[in-house]
């Protein structure tokens, strides 16, 4: 039923993606920079070429039956199949979102969990200061200051790209250069990440510790690190849920953080493709932003079960 | 969580391992070497007939081939100034409808095959394809035919003579291997290998094309016009303006073509730019649409008089709006076209500021401005128009915006309508506008000066029609006789400065940013990477990436 209802949503969420770029002003060959230099005779060979001589019911027909087929169709703006710019994109997407998603549930978990400890404290105030500062903060600010401090000022790392321009030669100094070039966007999205997810954890360690059962571990003399143990299982519930929340969110932040950073990725691709009306580029991103955003959801809920008994099915 | 985590590492290094690998190998120059990085946005195809914006055509240069090379004087005028390239020399038939191409015998592609004749008979094929619809193909028109002679002549057979012919066989197509894409069928050679990773004849072959990040070309040591000076060019992109800044500023680049006036004074403070100054073949102007809104044949209600239009030329002050959007980077226009290719500057005579004048000619248009109103009108139809400006660039909003200051003491409403390319191109190509911002590169000889300003020219969207200009322009440009030509064009952009169907207002002076440390030959008005091949690196300012050399690639 869950399978139904998860295809379900990314079919709603591509066709919502084709109708609204089709009702955009424009198509893939009305880009103002060739007005000034294709000819109307080039413009309409192009027309066929891509399809846009067909009425948008058609050519929703044709793309459904392509998608089928997995032909995710062909990208104007990058004049190859779209399959292939998927197969390219996706893994740098994931690359970078998936270390920030690990190091945001790590760091957002520990110090949420601290701060659920000590709430009320001074460093508790400082540390829930902060992230609301930085819950409150865009990911392009947050990648726009780290650039200027870190790239421009103090030259420590690149100001763009996933890799050098000049080649590295060995094996270690690729993986160097890769990581070198992955510190400040990555840092852009857990910074983010990690203050939403301290918020919550704090939040759920400060309910969990009010409920019976650890009053009663305290009145029986459990000692408090073993109390904090327990209470940090139960309040890590919320926070599992909402790692899979935290997938659309880190997604639309990638978009802005590969755009600043020229990171080669999915969410670059897609920022292009809808200025270019990439028709099919757009329509193939959607269906992978969605099917990511649901596959988050449901790693979620089975992490869920997996951590709390009493969610499991017969 | 520790355990996770370290799980996770290796699998994350693994990860980052597989999106790319590098070479290994360092070989040393002696007077030749260097890399030079150049800032631009991405280009997305390779292949030469679906090239249509800069940033491609300047990879492509490098590594293919013309059959000759416009003179730095971009005449068009026969073969005066042209240097060989892939052809070594030519003869022109006695009734000058045929020129017979004699290649290079020494000229081959990068795969070692040789140049021939059937080469040059398939790149007239591809670019006159319907099926490839190459950006350059309704600039082809009066070729009839390609021969292939010999295998080492090949003729190009005209269907009029005009003084531009050469120019036509030689400046708008690069030569493409006919051994490589013969066998592919037309429809489908845009999506062959070969657009991803061209194979040239140029003295710089294509190395690698990480998409997304970088395209890198090396010299080629075979040629036999001899290797590039330089080892390595890489494109690096950047998808805009800001991030190339950066890039450039931080030092990963060393060359930005598109340096706006907000930082002259960032590159006057750095030690290791400079800036240079080329000529450029571009104009900026507010074009109007001349029909009404969705309409091809019914008047503007405002820009269909010529007294409104010239009103309007007078009302702002030109030089200050240019003075404030470009600093010292342009020039105010004289006509509709830059300065290097108006023929005779000072016979032009100019629509002068006077905003006096332009209240007079309103008001005997019959545009009035009655009571406490601020708005003139004329049968209850008010002077207000909107502007579009495209959001990709910022001088075309400013300028826009300075527009709607200057106009609106005279009485005249503007609004300010930014908005991004497609949605700017359906508003233009539905004719549902008024007014629009627009720079236009001209190609040399003017010879795309019909498409733009001549009645049903296919660029002439704002439906501008003037059947005595249509004839001065055709005769201008098939003349053969310079001095009679000269005048005639003096006498096509007199008529456009007294007709106003645009309002012309900048050619930019287009300055690059260019390392200090590379020596460059002269930058070309249409095209900086022209002779690339020539430019180097002094020996004694090299910087580590210069010392790489050529390498085995990646």
């Amino acid at each position: 039923m869950q399978v139904v209802q998860s295809v379900l949503v990314v079919f709603v969420a591509a066709t919502a993606a084709f109708l609204l770029i089709h009702s955009a002003p424009g198509d893939p060959l009305s880009d103002d920079a060739s007005l000034s230099n294709r000819s109307a005779a080039v413009r309409d060979a192009r027309s066929v070429q891509l399809g846009l001589n067909l009425s948008v019911s058609e050519q929703y027909v044709r793309r459904l039956r392509a998608y089928s087929r997995g032909d995710f169709g062909w990208s104007s703006s990058q004049e190859r199949t779209v399959n292939e710019v998927l197969r390219e994109r996706i893994p740098r997407t994931l690359l970078l979102m998936s270390l920030a998603l690990v190091a945001s549930l790590v760091f957002g978990i520990a110090l949420g969990a601290w701060q659920g400890s000590h709430i009320g404290s001074r460093a508790d105030r400082v540390w829930s200061f902060l992230s609301l500062v930085l819950f409150s903060f865009p990911e392009f600010l947050i990648a726009i200051v780290l650039t200027l401090i870190f790239a421009v000022w103090l030259r420590w790392f690149p100001a763009m790209g996933m890799t050098s321009d000049m080649p590295p030669f060995s094996i270690g100094e690729q993986l160097l250069d890769r990581l070198h070039h992955l510190v400040l966007p990555w840092l852009s999205l857990t910074l983010v990440g990690t203050a939403i997810i301290a918020r919550f954890q704090r939040a759920a360690m400060r309910d969990v510790f009010d409920t019976p059962f650890v009053r009663t571990a305290r009145s029986k003399g459990l000692n408090e690190r073993a109390v904090r143990r327990h209470a940090l299982r139960a309040a890590l519930l919320p926070v599992i849920a909402l790692g899979g929340m935290l997938v659309p969110s880190l997604l639309a932040g990638a978009v802005f953080v590969e755009s600043i950073y020229s990171w080669p990725g999915m969410g670059l691709a897609l920022l292009k493709a809808t200025q270019g009306r990439d028709y099919d580029l757009v329509g193939a991103g959607i269906i992978v932003v969605s099917a990511m955003t649901v596959a988050g959801t449901f790693a979620a809920e089975l992490l869920r079960e997996v951590a709390d008994p009493r969610t499991r099915r017969a | 969580m520790i355990r996770v985590a370290l799980r996770v590492a290796p699998l994350a290094l693994i990860g980052i391992l597989a999106c790319g690998s590098a070479d290994s190998s360092i070989v040393p120059i002696k007077d030749t070497g260097g890399t030079m990085i150049v800032v631009q946005p991405e280009p997305a195809t390779l292949f030469p007939p679906r090239m249509n914006l800069t940033e491609g055509l300047a990879i492509i240069d490098a590594i293919f081939d013309h059959l000759a090379e416009i003179g730095p004087d971009l005449s068009v005028a026969g073969d005066k100034g042209y240097t060989p390239r892939l052809a070594k020399s030519w003869v022109w038939a006695k009734d000058s409808l045929s020129i017979a191409f004699a290649l290079d015998p020494k000229a081959h592609w990068h795969d070692g095959v040789p140049v021939r004749a059937k080469d040059v008979y398939y790149t007239f094929a591809a670019y006159s394809s319907d099926s490839v619809a190459s950006e350059t193909k309704s600039l082809l028109g009066n070729i009839d035919s390609v021969s292939v002679r010999d295998s080492l002549t090949a003729v190009f057979w005209f269907k009029r003579r005009l003084p531009h012919q050469f120019f036509d066989a030689t400046y708008h197509m690069y030569i493409l291997p006919s051994h490589l894409l013969d066998t592919i069928p037309m429809g489908r050679v845009k999506d062959a290998l070969f657009a991803r990773e061209p194979i040239g004849t140029g003295r710089f072959r294509f190395r690698r094309w990480e998409r997304g990040a970088r395209v890198e070309i090396v010299a080629d040591t075979t040629n036999s016009r001899g290797r590039a000076k330089l080892d390595r060019v890489i494109w690096t992109f950047t998808p805009d303006f800001g991030a190339a800044t950066v890039k450039l500023f931080s030092g990963e680049a060393d060359f930005y073509e598109a340096i706006r006036p907000d930082n002259l004074a960032e590159v006057a403070r750095s030690t290791s730019l400079r800036l240079e100054s080329a000529p450029a073949i571009q104009y900026g102007l507010m074009a109007y649409n001349l029909h009404a809104r969705k309409s091809t044949t019914v008047p503007h209600p405002i820009f269909g008089d010529v007294r409104v239009r010239r009103a309007l030329a007078m009302a702002v002050d030109r030089a200050r709006m240019e003075r404030n959007v470009f600093d010292t980077l342009g020039l105010v226009a004289l006509a509709p076209a830059p300065r290097v290719l108006i023929p005779d500057t000072l016979a032009l005579r100019q629509i002068r500021y006077d905003t006096t004048a332009a209240r007079a000619l309103l008001d005997s248009a019959g545009w009035q401005m009655s009571g406490a109103e601020t708005v003139r009108a004329r049968n209850g139809v008010r002077l207000s128009f909107e502007i579009l400006a495209p959001q990709s660039s910022a001088s075309r909003q400013r300028y826009a915006v300075l527009l709607q200051e200057q106009l609106r003491p005279l009485g005249v409403e503007v609004r300010v309508r930014t908005v991004d390319g497609p949605a700017t191109g359906a508003a233009i190509m539905g004719h549902n506008y008024d007014a629009w911002m627009i720079a236009l590169t001209m190609t040399p000889g003017r010879l795309g000066f019909p498409q733009t300003w001549v009645t049903g020219g296919e660029m002439n969207y704002g439906g501008y029609s003037n059947p005595g200009l249509d004839a001065m322009v055709d005769s201008a440009i098939t003349a053969f006789d310079t001095t009679r030509s000269r005048l005639m064009w003096t006498h096509v952009f007199q008529s456009l400065i007294d007709d106003q169907p645009g309002l012309f207002l900048y050619e930019p002076r287009a300055p690059v940013a260019i390392h200090k440390r590379i020596r460059n030959v002269p930058l070309r008005a249409d095209a900086w990477y022209a002779n690339l091949a020539d430019w180097s690196i002094d020996p004694a300012q090299r910087i580590a990436r210069d010392r790489v050399g050529l390498g085995k690639g990646r």
